[in-house]
């Protein structure tokens, strides 16, 4: 690891208390067929502060390893708490890779709600035309064109911020290791990443959110993944309905834009519904820390995105053009105000650090 | 507490305990499991264990070879002194894939052997986890059944036993005592080997340095109350499991991750400094069970395992980091050597060292040294590039092999041959039956599991 990289001082020991807890898993290795974590640390002899920021943030907090550990600080002077020690080395990981905004969740959201009012009321004045003659058209309270404009901006940050995540977490963490194979591009192990995480391979039969094994987290995980792919589906065939078709919007319900929409809708609803409720009753339930506001803001905001949108469409059918702006206006601004946040929330920047560490574990173990 | 009334207690929650405990249970029977040691460091020694040897064909539960029946018998033989109960060990050869059978019904999985383990990847299987993983797996299937209560905290005081038949046993329950009445008592409690006192008959005050590497909670009150009202015993109380460990580990439950393996890669000396035994016998697993009992015989109990950087990274580290220093005079100095001596003994090493030409660690190399006693038969390098490691070592004890003598049915039987009416022992307590001196590697949770089941079963009948 170079100096620059090297995030956790002396004074901190969260690091050499890592080192020692992995030292003395590879001395066990018991829980070597639970995860991709355990084949790794098993794969070399002396463990490294490189190879424990890899193994943290390969690590999907399973649990299967705390409770099946003999050695847990509840039971055994060796206090070995895996879960624990990775989530926060993921933590000061994730704050290295965009802007170390050092804040908690109430300021993070406040801060985006400061760029996104102005910008919302700027919009508003500007363009409002919602009190022109003829139906409902979400156009009319901002125009395509600024509204394409502004979204094409918003979606350029999110994606620049998410390439430098992914530029720093290689020069941090996957550079610096020196065992094995270094290729990430891709191959049978870039598809064998792509398949294990569209078949959401290591998320089955958790300890989550009690002690108990359960699919809760697949099943919510499953629901916000592929109902944020519906909603990518519903906004890419409106746009060739739109401009190449040259259908106008809106859409009648039966359209298959709005028919994906809908679905997805309802999916990032229902999904970000159960991982909140999931996430809150599993605090205080665990031998782990809780990291607060740290790893459910995206959710939070998927929620609050998807059912904006579906309160904005059942509007449009049971009640007047002024609530169906108001819901729109929120909408929208739920939008930015999720776009804005999305770089500094771990459920965003695991899409990419996630994507990395896995990619780098098939790369060294597929042959 | 409830007094009476149980229609079977079961003294311990190790695995074999629970495999009883739950054999009963599902027979709907009272069942009570008395576990000496607090919730959060219940099950004895299984939370150390890792896999299951069983007898198999080629294809079986994954395996790419067979491992036939007689090939497992003639590997007890050979470990064992040959005073096993060979009817036993017949059971345990021809049913032990019942045991895995069983286990993975009630809910253990299974994984591939380990990386560290290969030696073992034809003939055991290995639990997903560890033992711990199945130990939780057995008291949440456990959890199901009213009619069994645990409890835990509550330590075997007295057995009360009249005419060769169980009465009642007085146990210590959150410090207080009671008397608890039962048809008939499974013990499951394991051997001795953290009963100092126990022990210190055996080894004298060289047990004050050993290290146990298993629970605390194993005393051995049960066994040694059954041996009080005449029951025949297998084996030595000096007889155990015995590898060389890191000096520095704690002095109980340390488990597996306390092993030194650097052995073969270096020269062992005793706090003399002086060489003490033939480091390059043979390949890991057997070299490891050897040491132990080695470094006991040592003054002081206390060796160093010093190689240089050459093996460094060779070999699984163990869970503490190695003493290294550019000198050996240093190193002399921090490990409490003589300095001359140690520069006497790895200079007569090196200088009885071969030209090596080619070196493998994987088998025995036949880079032997000459001219020097003892020898280092294989894997003899030099001893001389800086920086130094060492690894202070002291004798390890996993359990012991001293036990109760059980019939065919697992019923503890009394020094004149007679079964005790309604006393059965499973796990550790009888595995000397079988293991008589020595040990096999994943034996003892097959024994545990169908001695379990079967006391289990025939307590009820």
């Amino acid at each position: 690891m170079s100096e620059e990289f090297d995030i956790f001082s002396d004074r901190d020991s969260t690091m050499e208390d890592a080192v020692r807890q992995f030292t003395i898993c590879n001395a066990c290795r018991y829980c070597e067929g639970y995860c991709p974590v355990w084949p790794e640390v098993h794969s070399g002899n002396i463990i490294t502060r490189n190879d424990v920021l890899y193994y943290s943030n390969l690590c999907y907090d399973h649990r299967d390893c705390y409770y099946a550990c003999p050695y847990v600080p509840d039971a055994h002077e060796f206090k070995i708490n895996i879960p624990e020690v990775t989530r926060k080395i993921r933590k000061k990981t994730y704050e290295e890779l965009t802007f170390n905004l050092n804040s908690s969740l109430e300021k993070k959201i406040a801060l985006s709600l400061i760029l996104v009012i102005p910008i919302m009321l700027g919009w508003i004045f500007t363009f409002n035309n919602i009190y022109s003659p003829g139906p409902i058209s979400f156009y009319k309270l901002v125009p395509k064109y600024p509204l394409i404009a502004v979204s094409s901006m918003l979606s350029l940050y999110l994606l620049s911020m998410l390439a430098v995540a992914g530029i720093r977490y290689r020069r941090l963490v996957i550079d610096g290791l020196d065992r094995g194979d270094r290729n990430t591009g891709v191959g049978i192990a870039g598809i064998t990443t792509l398949l294990n995480v569209l078949a959401h391979k290591w998320f089955r039969k958790i300890h989550y959110p009690g002690e108990k094994e359960s699919n809760v987290r697949f099943g919510f995980h499953l629901l916000i993944f592929y109902g944020f792919l519906m909603d990518i589906l519903s906004t890419t065939l409106g746009f060739i309905y739109e401009d190449i078709l040259a259908i106008p919007s809106p859409f009648p319900f039966y359209s298959p834009v709005v028919i994906a929409g809908v679905t997805g809708g309802l999916m990032l609803t229902v999904g970000g519904l159960l991982g909140l409720v999931a996430r809150f009753s599993s605090r205080n339930k665990q031998p782990f820390m809780t990291v607060e506001g740290f790893d459910f803001l995206l959710i939070l905001e998927f929620f609050v995105v998807a059912l904006t949108g579906l309160l904005t469409l059942l509007f449009r059918y049971t009640a007047g053009s002024e609530e169906v702006y108001l819901m729109l206006l929120i909408h929208y601004s739920a939008i930015y105000t999720m776009y804005i946040t999305a770089p500094f929330s771990t459920n965003v920047l695991h899409i990419i650090v996630r994507l990395m560490s896995l990619n780098r574990f098939n790369n060294h173990n597929i042959p | 507490m409830d007094a009476g009334g149980y229609d079977v207690i079961v003294v311990g929650a190790g695995n074999a305990a629970l495999c009883s405990a739950i054999t009963a249970s599902q027979k709907g029977k009272k069942v009570l499991v008395l576990e000496k040691a607090p919730e959060n460091q219940r099950g004895g020694n299984s939370k150390f264990t890792r896999n299951f040897r069983i007898a198999h064909g080629e294809g079986w539960n994954g395996f790419k070879q067979e491992y036939s029946r007689d090939e497992f018998l003639t590997d007890i033989k050979k470990v064992t002194r040959g005073e096993s109960n060979s009817e036993l060990t017949g059971y345990v050869v021809d049913h032990s894939s019942e045991a895995v059978d069983w286990a993975s019904s009630h809910g253990v999985r299974w994984q591939k052997a380990l990386k560290s383990t290969l030696h073992l990847d034809r003939t055991n299987l290995f639990i997903l986890g560890g033992g711990k993983a199945l130990l939780n797996t057995y008291f949440q299937y456990l959890g199901k059944y009213d009619n069994c209560r645990i409890v835990y905290d509550s330590e075997l005081v007295r057995l009360n036993v009249e005419n060769n038949t169980f009465q009642s046993l007085t146990a210590r329950i959150q410090g207080h005592e009671v008397e608890i009445k039962g048809d008939s008592v499974i013990l499951g409690s394991g051997g001795f080997e953290s009963n100092l006192n126990i022990l210190r008959e055996a080894w004298g005050d060289a047990i004050d340095n050993f290290i146990i590497r298993g629970t605390s909670h194993n005393t051995g009150t049960p066994m040694m109350e059954m041996i009080r009202h005449g029951a025949a015993s297998v084996g030595e109380k000096n007889d155990g499991h015995m590898v060389g460990v890191d000096a520095r580990s704690p002095k109980y439950d340390g488990g597996i991750v306390t092993r030194v393996d650097s052995v073969i890669f270096s020269i062992v000396v005793n706090k003399f400094a002086r060489r003490f035994f033939d480091e390059g016998y043979d390949i890991w697993p057997k070299r490891y069970a050897i040491s132990g009992k080695l470094i006991a015989q040592q003054p002081d109990q206390i060796a160093f395992s010093i190689f240089d950087r050459k093996s460094w990274g060779l070999f699984m580290p163990p869970l503490y980091p190695p003493i290294v220093e550019n000198s050996l005079e240093v190193m002399a100095d921090k490990l409490g050597l003589n300095p001359d001596e140690l520069r006497k003994t790895v200079s007569e090493y090196n200088a009885a060292c071969p030209e090596i030409s080619h070196f493998d660690f994987s088998n025995p190399d036949g880079n032997g040294t000459k001219n020097i006693d003892p020898a280092k038969s294989n894997w003899a390098r030099r001893i001389d590039e800086p920086p130094f490691y060492a690894y202070p070592l002291r004798p390890g004890l996993t359990f012991t092999y001293f036990g109760l003598k059980v019939d065919n049915h697992s019923r503890v039987i009394d020094q004149a041959g007679k079964p005790f009416n309604n006393i059965w022992a499973a796990g550790e307590i009888m595995a000397g039956n079988i293991l008589n001196g020595g040990y096999l590697g994943g034996l003892g949770m097959t024994i545990g599991t169908l001695f379990g089941i079967n006391a289990g079963e025939e307590a009820l009948s």
